[in-house]
């Protein structure tokens, strides 16, 4: 609004130095100079007054280069016509007087360009206009002064205007920046706030079952221990029947406790990944050996052994895989005496382990949900187990950023992959 | 040798009587001073209370789920005691998983055993203590 009172001013202003000048001609110079500064105030208090004015080409989003420039012509134009309609009042003096709003318009309505395109051509067609009416020798005596305060008067109102121009841009930007940032900050919040519900309720999760597990084995332990003293203290004093009640009840125990145990231990291996230490996967499968040492003699089984690498990973729980999954192999044996490999290998470039039996192998159908927590695939009495094994595997796996799976056909025996991270693993 | 005074701080009945029997079944010559909450074992080895004539244990069987204050709190008050903490310490739990513990409470010299499941468990583990206290009281 403000802008706009400026311009009227300004405009005004030029108008009445015309009429002052025709009036008193002694007044040419002064007048001059006062509608110049006119001029210049009234861009500079649109500037103060915050902006352009609404009309301005900058406002309009998305506006063509040229609509600007053809503007700044139309106005020259209009401008020329003017002049000429004063031609007989002013001659060729004040030659300038209806370009300066000309020149302002088209400043502040695309900037410097169209303001500047607007001086020289207003610059051209007024010495097209003296020559034209006064000729050759006219053009030549012309007034010096009055041009040079033109074209002054149009670069600084130019150079203002481009200014405003460059400050309403970098305020527009500013303004989708901040709008931007807003909205990245409110996404950021939400996600912060699900991973920390996530983390929480997983963190609930663990404890709940390792809470569960321990002070489930309290109890446990007893219905045991007394179960089994009965048995031992009191077998064969009771009728067959009881002694048989009370195997049962011993071999619930034991299976309870086996779970719990692995419960436990399933969960206390914890989600988050961590950076792990470089270690000998030789040793681990010593450590897995030595525990297995009892089922392997009993079973007589042969292990192969290749060289096998060291990786990035938790000691304990790379034994604890090998266990498992050798363990599994003793299990679910076929007739065949067992013959294991324990091996690793580059498949599609990760340092890819396997644990290759050649037990009894499964209906690959299965090969996924071996791997889900309490799954089981045989009926209880063929072979003894919690069916936590695997899930405990995946789960130490997928810890180390790593991912398991199984290679297995009915009678053919399996062969179980796994890698770890692979990125830190390195041939011994 | 005189009968090895044994302070076993459990509350669970079913446990005690396991040892118990395992102790009796043992031969090995003791006296058994039980103690059934965390409470009751601090008053007993800061002779305290109604424990304030208790006679010093020449061995430290404590159970880490105690009620009233559990068995991390009975190790953190009574380490600093430089009597209590110079007494043989065993500590008996449910599970595998608190062996931390003894690191934890800076007892290098402690001992961690897993509560046996059944009771032929249960006398190898006097047995095992029994070992365990002579290798002791010959140093």
């Amino acid at each position: 609004m403000l802008a706009i009172v400026f311009l009227l001013l300004g405009t005004l202003a030029s108008a009445g130095q015309a009429v002052l000048a025709g009036a008193w001609p002694w007044l040419g110079p002064l007048a001059q100079g006062a509608g110049i500064a006119c001029l210049v105030a009234s861009v500079r208090g649109a500037a103060r007054a915050k902006g352009l004015p609404s009309w301005s080409l900058a406002r309009q989003k998305g506006h063509p280069v040229w609509l600007a420039y053809l503007l700044a012509c139309s106005l020259v134009l209009v401008s020329l016509s003017l002049r000429l309609a004063l031609q007989s009042l002013l001659g060729t003096t004040h030659l300038y007087i209806t370009f300066y709003p000309a020149v302002m318009l088209a400043a502040l309505a695309g900037g410097f360009g169209p303001g500047l395109l607007a001086t020289l051509l207003s610059v051209l067609l007024a010495q097209g206009l003296v020559f034209a009416t006064a000729g050759q020798a006219a053009l030549q005596a012309g007034d010096g002064v009055a041009l040079c305060l033109f074209l002054g008067a149009g670069w600084m109102v130019a150079a203002s205007t481009d200014r405003m121009h460059r400050a309403l841009a970098r305020a527009g930007d500013a303004e989708a920046r901040a709008q931007g940032a807003v909205e990245l900050e409110r996404a950021q919040e939400v996600l912060r706030r699900t991973v920390a519900e996530l983390v929480r309720s997983n963190e609930e999760l663990e404890r709940f079952a390792y809470v569960a597990s321990h002070d489930l084995q309290e109890p446990l332990r007893m219905v045991n221990a007394y179960v089994g003293l009965l048995g031992s203290r009191y077998q064969g004093q009771l009728d067959g029947k009881a002694d048989q009640y009370i195997a049962f009840a011993v071999e619930g125990a034991e299976r309870m406790q086996g779970l719990i145990h692995d419960l436990l231990a399933y969960s206390r291996l914890g989600s988050q990944a961590h950076r792990f230490p470089l270690i000998s996967a030789e040793d681990a499968l010593d450590v897995a050996l030595a525990s297995l040492r009892s089922v392997f003699e009993a079973s007589g089984a042969r292990l192969v052994r290749d060289p096998l690498p060291r990786v990035a990973a938790d000691a304990g729980q790379l034994a604890q895989v090998f266990q498992n999954l050798l363990g599994n192999a003793l299990k679910y044996r076929s007739e065949r005496p067992p013959l294991l490999r324990v091996g690793c290998r580059e498949h599609h470039g990760l340092q890819t382990f396997f644990v290759k039996d050649n037990g009894i192998g499964m209906d690959p159908q299965y090969s996924q949900r071996i791997f889900e927590i309490f799954q089981r695939l045989t009926i209880r009495d063929t072979c003894a187990g919690t069916g936590m094994g695997l899930s405990i595997c995946k789960k130490i796996v997928e810890r180390h950023g790593g991912r398991i799976w199984v290679e297995t056909s009915p009678g053919e025996g399996s062969t179980f992959f796994f890698t770890l991270n692979d990125a830190t693993g390195s041939p011994a | 040798m005189s009968a090895t005074e044994i302070l076993l701080a459990e509350d669970n009945p079913g446990d005690v009587m396991l040892l118990e029997d395992a102790l009796e079944q043992s031969g090995w010559e003791h006296r058994l001073h039980l103690v059934r909450d965390g409470a009751e074992a601090l008053d007993y080895l800061l002779r305290r209370g109604a424990h304030a004539q208790a006679i010093r244990p020449d061995l430290i069987l404590l159970d880490l789920n105690l009620p009233i204050r559990n068995g991390r709190e009975v190790l953190a008050e009574t380490r600093t005691d430089p009597e209590v903490a110079a007494i043989p310490l065993v500590i008996l739990s449910g599970s595998e998983w608190e062996q931390g513990v003894l690191k934890e409470y800076g007892l290098p010299g402690g001992h961690y055993l897993v509560k046996p499941m059944n009771f032929r468990g249960y006398r190898e583990m006097v047995s095992n203590l029994e070992r365990l206290w002579r290798n002791l009281a010959r140093v």
